[in-house]
């Protein structure tokens, strides 16, 4: 039998007395987009940075193709840094690094390529992303702000992982952008067959992205499904979070 | 009652303070003597820290080496001991005013500005992004602060010393009108090797606590751009403090005797 790319098992995390994530399960075959919504403050960004490794859960454990990965790492980088990549909400790009740079870190330090072939792979990243060779030289302050995010993604890209986590891609973007960014991300996880889980409460953004739809409340996975049953749903905290986006559509 | 809660709370968070900063202290010292090493950015950090630090230490030393010769022979003159003028500025300097002056114009430089960029760094998720693409923060951004400060401070000091001394050389040739040759002559023949040497020891250790305290405080700040601010007051305060008190525990330690 085919394990899932990524599976979540009875994921428990708390800060202090507070918990923020409470029996989280879930799995993501290849090439399958999960997007994960819910509102601000229901645990979404610690549930990604839980499966990157960058918090360690409380309880619970995380299987990437059939197996647990362990969350303590020896040496303060994630364990599974070399499977799982993670696009950050406000980008972090290296600012003293320009944007070649910044897409060649990953294939020289993470995947331990030599400075020529980790330019080259940054190169092919680059122009499959359609990222002008005008930009290439230049330091992430001297890009638009939906530039930062296409680099993010091809920094991400780079590093040819199994998984992609996507944190609000669409955050602080107009609408045009925002949908190019939506496509990009549909592209990019397609072509390459990469797992993908995205955060968003762009609904817009959610539907289009993809195969499947998880809520998070209060720290609890109250609905997951198609999207196409999303609208149907009957659970109150789902036809809440989605009226918004019904009433405007 | 209300009185022991806080004494209590504020023993807590002094002693958590304290054990974060010694394991992040541990682990920054191993990082140092541990591959991989970056020896671009140490040579980037080392240019940042001692070549751009030359003009401050530079005219700090050079002013502070004129008035100590223009205040020890005003104080000289009292006892008769004018001639003395030449030496005590040169002791003075390498042994004490040299590093220390170094010291905390090199902290309120540089390790504020490292405070502020590894908290920028850390507010912007670089630091997560770092850890993300399988590099450790320690290796890349910690370790060669702290290697540059170290290799940076001694030769900062060095040049001051020169400096410092010939600071006192112009005011005591030029206002107080001492013969240049007696005066150099004064400057070098009661200096030791050890005056200098205890002067740069200091210096390295210097190095090391206001490379410490910036990466410390900048590695651990909160979040926004008050945690910023309040990270570089911090790491500019606690880098002064730690070069005052460890200067008397390394005088101490050299000429107690």
């Amino acid at each position: 039998m085919k394990h899932p790319r990524i599976e979540v098992k009875e994921l428990k995390k708390s800060f202090n007395e507070t918990v923020i994530l409470d029996q989280i399960n879930f799995k993501v075959h290849q090439g399958e987009s999960l997007v994960v919504i819910g509102a601000s403050g229901s645990g979404k960004s610690v549930l990604t940075k839980c499966l990157v490794g960058l918090l360690k859960p409380d309880n619970g454990d995380i299987f990437l193709d059939g197996h647990q990965l362990d969350t303590n790492s020896s040496d303060g980088t994630p364990v599974a840094a070399n499977s799982i990549s993670y696009v950050f909400q406000n980008s972090a790009l290296f600012d003293s690094l320009t944007v070649i740079e910044n897409i060649s870190f990953g294939p020289r330090f993470l995947n331990k390529q030599n400075e020529k072939d980790a330019n080259e792979i940054a190169r092919e990243s680059m122009i499959k992303l359609d990222i002008h060779p005008k930009f290439w030289p230049m330091h992430p302050k001297e890009l638009s702000s939906s530039l930062r995010k296409i680099v993010a993604i091809a920094r991400a890209l780079a590093v040819k992982p199994k998984i992609i986590i996507f944190d609000e891609p669409s955050t602080g973007l107009d609408i045009r952008a925002s949908h190019k960014l939506d496509y990009l991300i549909r592209d990019s996880v397609k072509n390459e067959n990469i797992t993908a889980i995205t955060i968003t409460h762009d609904m817009n953004s959610a539907l289009h992205i993809a195969d499947s739809i998880a809520m998070l409340h209060e720290g609890k996975l109250i609905w997951s499904g198609e999207p196409s049953e999303l609208k149907k749903s009957n659970h109150a905290e789902v036809r809440r979070f989605i009226k918004p986006f019904l009433t405007s559509t | 009652m209300v009185l022991i809660k806080h004494i209590g709370q504020y023993v807590l968070e002094t002693l958590t303070t304290l054990g974060r900063l010694v394991i992040f202290f541990a682990k920054a010292i191993a990082h140092c003597f541990k591959p991989p090493y970056f020896y671009q950015l140490i040579l980037k950090q080392v240019m940042d820290i001692g070549y751009y630090s030359l003009p401050v230490v530079g005219l700090t030393t050079l002013f502070s080496g004129m008035v100590l010769a223009l205040q020890s022979y005003n104080g000289f003159t009292r006892f008769s001991s004018e001639s003395a003028v030449a030496t005590v500025v040169a002791l003075s300097i390498t042994r004490e005013l040299g590093p220390v002056l170094a010291g905390l114009m090199v902290t309120g430089r540089v390790g504020s500005s490292i405070a502020a960029e590894l908290g920028s760094m850390k507010v912007s998720d670089q630091i997560d992004a770092l850890k993300i693409l399988g590099t450790n923060p320690f290796d890349y951004l910690i370790a060669p602060r702290i290697i540059a400060c170290i290799i940076c401070l001694p030769i900062l000091v060095l040049i001051g010393d020169i400096i410092g001394i010939f600071g006192g050389f112009l005011v005591g040739v030029y206002k107080l009108n001492f013969n240049p040759s007696t005066y150099l002559y004064q400057t070098v023949s009661y200096l030791e090797p050890m005056d200098i040497a205890s002067g740069l020891i200091k210096a390295s250790i210097f190095g090391l606590l206001l490379g410490m305290m910036g990466c410390f405080h900048g590695y651990n700040c909160n979040r926004g751009a008050k945690g910023v601010g309040l990270a570089t007051t911090n790491a500019v305060v606690s880098g002064c403090i730690l070069i005052l008190i460890f200067n008397y525990l390394v005088t101490e330690l050299f000429f107690s005797s």
